[in-house]
């Protein structure tokens, strides 16, 4: 590296030394000023004293000591020495909000320089420029100073110019250019031995990845680079801000708004960075549904902006807090001049939010009646380049949508509807994580309710099930990414079921801050997964369903603006039916799941019960859920298919679906593809009981006598790994254990086995779920319902995992009342019948006593 | 709240005297509670006094599938009428036995918290689940007014 101070070889090696390992650096300046160096040498250790200061956050002594570092400069009379230090204390200044001051020192330092120095220079103004938002002139500066850098073979600073070039060129909009820089950068710094920085290229491609949508490796390469930036004794907000876009990316804006407000409690940060993370938390409180929090969080970002003359960013604030007005209900013309005004300004500052600003105004323009305004801003929202990362195509597809349906051009819109989706789809398959793929659909609800209303004004029932189809489980579309050897995982699983099944031998506060950690890693090494090459997605063949159907009625319910229709194919024919409100539905769910767990208690309820009977209640939820098209299924078997916020639905209280099989699923797809899983060759049979069930002991005591060669695990063999290992491609798999659903986190809900809970994640592993798979316990049918139309739960897990049958509850169940049904479900099935037709039978055979026909009741057959 | 930073005795002595009187104060606020449940007592409800609370009853838990009771159920019952209630995390469930419709009110010490309907059925939904002790008053179509007891979240 070419020095700038003749003789002072050593103490140049102090400059990079401050960036990478900030107190090391310090410390060597101390000392070394403790000798009473020369002027050139003592400028030198000031300069890299203030530059640790700076990286270490204090930018006010860093300030301090680069004017010391500049007084000692001009004494030593070399205007090379002189252009670094005014170079390094314009950054600082430009760093700490005082952009303007920072941008004269810089223009000095320009103007005093020569050679390899004035590239580092023009780096450093760039940088300040970065902060003001002054994008274009900081890539001229940039393209400058990397052709004068590689020219004088000095790799470090050309490092840090392709650095920040690439991070203009991702604010631009410019993936592919910005990665190419990045990753020249990392390569450089990694032969220079540049920790830190090589930490911050690591980060920057995070963002890059981030920007093409791919999150698992954005989280990858964040979550390395925050080891590196520990690894270096760094605190560095800019990986919180990162983070904080990947979350909410992601749809985990509650966790992405906690993240940040925590970063900002710690003081982390300059006075210009402050700035950043009050932006970042105000856009995540917007997308975690507190416009209120967001409109206070982004005034505060705005008047610090505003205050450093950072234009581009005080813009973007403004937007935050408009759109906080928005979704606060605010509405009219003042409003819409606001966002007008806004989105142009983001136009010229070529801001990536632009696009998203057009959409507000043209939906508020639409509001208020404004027919040719709307339809100029929806133009502009719908232009986008083919770069765009898939979120933001899919919103300019909205756009492009919205305005068709203005317009009344039907075709258009549905083109851009469906175009919409397909970005979203393509979005989601970048994920290997259930959960990020279940949240990820919240984005195309809108275009989805677009197109069913269409379908709905049109009356065209057929095409009401397509669309409805068309954004509904499609997370449990394909199978999760599959970990099955990944040895920390499974690791981890095991600690977390050794710790729960300590906690509830006794509590114990540290226990169960043990527990939290475990859940946290398990969790966030999901999330972390990668896509599979899964080649899109396949859309509903609906006349291959009808065939499928053949004599079996399909009931899909569709929600349509808070309404419920129910789509009917019945022998090659579709109608739809209009059911009623779906709030009166989920009153009529929720009325006969209270009742049914009154029920399962045994309950103090007797004979002096006055209250609804199971027959009234079941002929409400009937009518409330199926309407008139329950005179369309005479006595067929039927799918049905709820919606989601339905999904927790006691089917067999119907009195109209009682008698019959009925197959519940969360989408016609997913019924199609269990009826081709094919049942494995060998048939094996595995019978597991889970610790602390009386009756469940008989049942499986019973079950063993029927099924002669069966595995059984019970009595302390019961444990994760036989159980795993066993139920893989089993032929009939049966499980009687408590069980838990965590509405908190649905994917830890569980199974209780001997050494520990059985979760979500451990079902994950297997390479084959069992074809049929009766789940007797509690709640094991439940999933919560996320995103636009997606369900998270224990036997909804199993269905992308290959299993074409699961009988599970929706209710807690009576322990003794269950074990007599589960048998007489096993006669069926031993008789060849399906799951839906044998529990049919064993339903049957339960009435009379009311505890067991709630049991009866309580269970649902998922699947074909 | 007293120094606990004590030098000597005479000290100790003299916070023990003040934290003795000052429990012999009574806080305004459970002055008013007083009061106002006082002033329930007069009004013509039939109170309905506790007989079931899942959360006292872990026996029961074992007849069930699950491991652990998420929601807390309990029963309210006076002569003549019986209030199923269930907490969950998002709102207060009930049944009123024999069924009527009416309105349910959520009263705290500070006064009404909550409202719903009671359908029909009998059956209402009250939310969000107050987080502070509360009675539900059941009024009836026929004029009947059911008092529960104190419910702590």
């Amino acid at each position: 590296m070419p020095t700038a101070g003749g003789s002072a070889g050593a103490v140049e090696n102090l400059l990079p030394l401050a960036l990478s390992r900030p107190h090391d650096a310090i410390a060597s300046a101390r000392s070394l000023l403790a000798a009473d160096p020369a002027a050139v040498e003592a400028s030198i250790a000031h300069q890299a004293w203030g530059i640790g200061l700076r990286q270490l956050g204090d930018v006010t002594t860093a300030v301090r000591q680069l004017r010391t570092a500049l007084r000692l400069a001009e004494q030593s009379g070399r205007s090379e020495r002189e252009a670094d230090v005014l170079a390094t204390l314009g950054a600082t200044l430009g760093r700490a909000g005082r952009s303007r001051e920072g941008l004269a020192r810089l223009d000095r330092a320009v103007e005093l320089s020569r050679g390899a120095l004035t590239g580092r220079v023009l780096l450093r103004r760039a940088d300040v420029l970065l902060v003001l938002g002054r994008h274009r002139e900081a890539l001229d500066d940039l393209r400058a100073a990397i052709t004068r850098l590689r020219r004088s073979g000095d790799q470090v600073w050309e490092a840090r110019s392709r650095n920040y070039r690439g991070f203009i060129q991702l604010a631009l909009g410019g993936t592919r250019r910005a990665d190419a820089d990045f990753a020249v950068a990392e390569k450089l710094y990694a032969a220079t031995g540049q920790e830190f920085e090589y930490a911050e290229a690591r980060q920057n491609r995070g963002l890059v990845a981030y920007s093409r949508g791919d999150l698992p490796a954005a989280l990858r390469y964040l979550d390395d680079a925050g080891r590196r930036f520990a690894a270096v004794g760094v605190v560095w907000p800019d990986l919180a801000i990162d983070r904080c876009g990947v979350l909410l990316a992601a749809g985990l804006s509650a966790e992405a708004l906690a993240e940040m407000d925590q970063t900002i409690a710690s003081g982390a940060g300059t006075a210009t960075k402050r700035g950043e993370l009050w932006f970042a938390a105000a856009t995540a409180a917007l997308a975690a549904g507190d416009p209120a929090g967001a409109r206070e969080r982004a005034e505060r970002a705005r008047r610090l902006f505003s205050a450093q003359g950072r234009e581009w960013w005080s813009v973007r604030s403004s937007m935050v807090v408009l759109e906080a007005r928005y979704r606060s209900g605010e509405r009219g013309e003042r409003l819409l001049r606001a966002v007008v005004a806004v989105a142009r300004r983001l136009d010229a500052l070529g801001a990536s939010e632009s696009s998203a600003a057009h959409l507000l105004a043209g939906r508020l323009a639409l509001d208020v009646g404004r027919s040719r305004t709307a339809d100029r801003q929806l133009d502009l929202a719908g232009r986008h380049s083919k770069d765009a990362p898939p979120i933001a195509r899919s919103a300019a597809w909205l756009g492009k949508a919205l305005r068709a349906e203005a317009r009344g051009e039907t075709r258009s819109m549905l083109s851009a509807c469906a175009r919409g989706l397909d970005a979203l789809d393509e979005h989601r398959l970048t994920m290997g994580a259930t959960e990020l793929r279940a949240l990820a659909t919240g984005q195309g609800a809108e275009l989805a309710a677009l197109a069913l209303r269409e379908a709905l004004r049109r009356d065209d029932p057929r095409r009401l099930l397509e669309w409805g189809e068309r954004w509904r489980a499609t997370a449990l579309g394909v199978p999760p990414v599959r970990r099955p050897n990944d040895e920390q995982l499974v690791a981890e699983l095991a600690a977390l079921r050794d710790v729960v099944r300590r906690l509830d031998a006794a509590p114990d506060p540290s226990l169960e801050r043990e527990r939290r950690r475990l859940e946290k890693a398990v969790r966030e090494r999901a999330l972390r997964a990668e896509g599979g090459a899964l080649g899109g997605v396949r859309r509903l063949p609906v006349d291959e369903l009808i065939a499928e159907l053949g004599e079996t009625v399909l009931v899909e319910l569709v929600e349509v603006d808070g309404v419920l229709h129910a789509v009917v194919v019945r022998d090659g024919r579709t109608t739809r039916h209009e059911v009623g409100p779906l709030a009166a539905a989920a009153l009529e769910v929720e009325r006969s799941r209270f009742t049914l767990r009154r029920l399962a208690h045994g309950g103090p309820r007797g004979a002096a019960y006055r209250g609804p009977s199971l027959e009234v209640l079941g002929t409400r939820l009937g009518q409330a859920i199926l309407g008139d098209a329950q005179g369309l299924l005479g006595d067929r078997e039927v799918v049905v298919v709820p919606p989601g916020r339905l999904q927790a639905l006691p089917w067999g209280l119907v009195p109209a679906l009682a008698d019959r099989a009925v197959n519940v699923v969360p989408s016609a797809a997913a019924w199609l593809r269990a009826r081709r899983f094919r049942p494995p060759s060998d048939r094996r049979v595995v019978l597991v009981l889970g610790p602390g069930l009386s009756a469940g002991r008989t049942e499986v005591l019973r079950l063993a006598e029927q099924y002669p060669d069966a595995t059984v695990l019970a009595d302390g063999d019961a444990t994760a790994e036989k159980v795993l290992r066993a139920l893989d491609g089993a032929w009939i798999a049966h499980v009687a254990a408590h069980g838990t659903f965590r509405s908190d986190s649905p994917l830890f809900s569980s199974l209780r086995l001997d050494d520990g809970p059985l979760t979500v994640y451990d079902f994950e592993r297997l390479r084959r779920a069992p074809y049929r798979m009766v789940l007797s316990s509690c709640d094991s049918g439940l999933a919560k319902p996320v995103g636009a139309d997606e369900l998270l739960g224990l036997s909804s897990s199993l269905i992308p995992l290959g299993a074409a049958g699961i009988l599970a509850s929706v209710v807690p169940v009576n322990d003794p009342a269950t074990a007599p049904l589960m048998l007489a479900v096993h006669e069926g099935l031993r008789d060849g019948q399906s799951l839906a037709a044998a529990f049919a039978t064993a339903r049957r055979e339960a009435r009379g006593d009311p505890v067991a026909d709630a049991a009866g009741r309580s269970f649902v057959a998922l699947g074909a | 709240m007293i120094d606990p930073d004590w030098h000597d005795d005479e000290k100790l002595i003299k916070a023990l005297r003040e934290a003795l009187s000052a429990a012999g104060e009574v806080p305004a606020a459970f002055v008013e509670a007083g009061k106002a449940a006082f002033s329930w007592r007069t009004i013509d409800a039939e109170l309905a006094a506790l007989t079931y609370d899942s959360a006292l009853d872990p026996l029961d838990a074992l007849a069930i599938r699950s491991e652990s009771a998420v929601l807390r159920s309990l029963t309210f019952a006076s002569d003549g009428w019986t209030v199923e209630v269930e907490l969950t995390p998002g709102a207060v469930l009930g049944q009123l036995d024999p069924p009527e419709v009416g309105t349910v009110t959520a009263r705290g010490d500070g006064g009404e918290l909550a409202t719903a309907d009671i359908d029909e059925l009998g059956f209402f939904v009250l939310g969000p689940p107050p987080a502070v002790p509360y009675r539900l008053v059941c009024t009836t179509q026929s004029g009947t007014t059911i008092l529960t007891g104190w419910i702590t979240p």
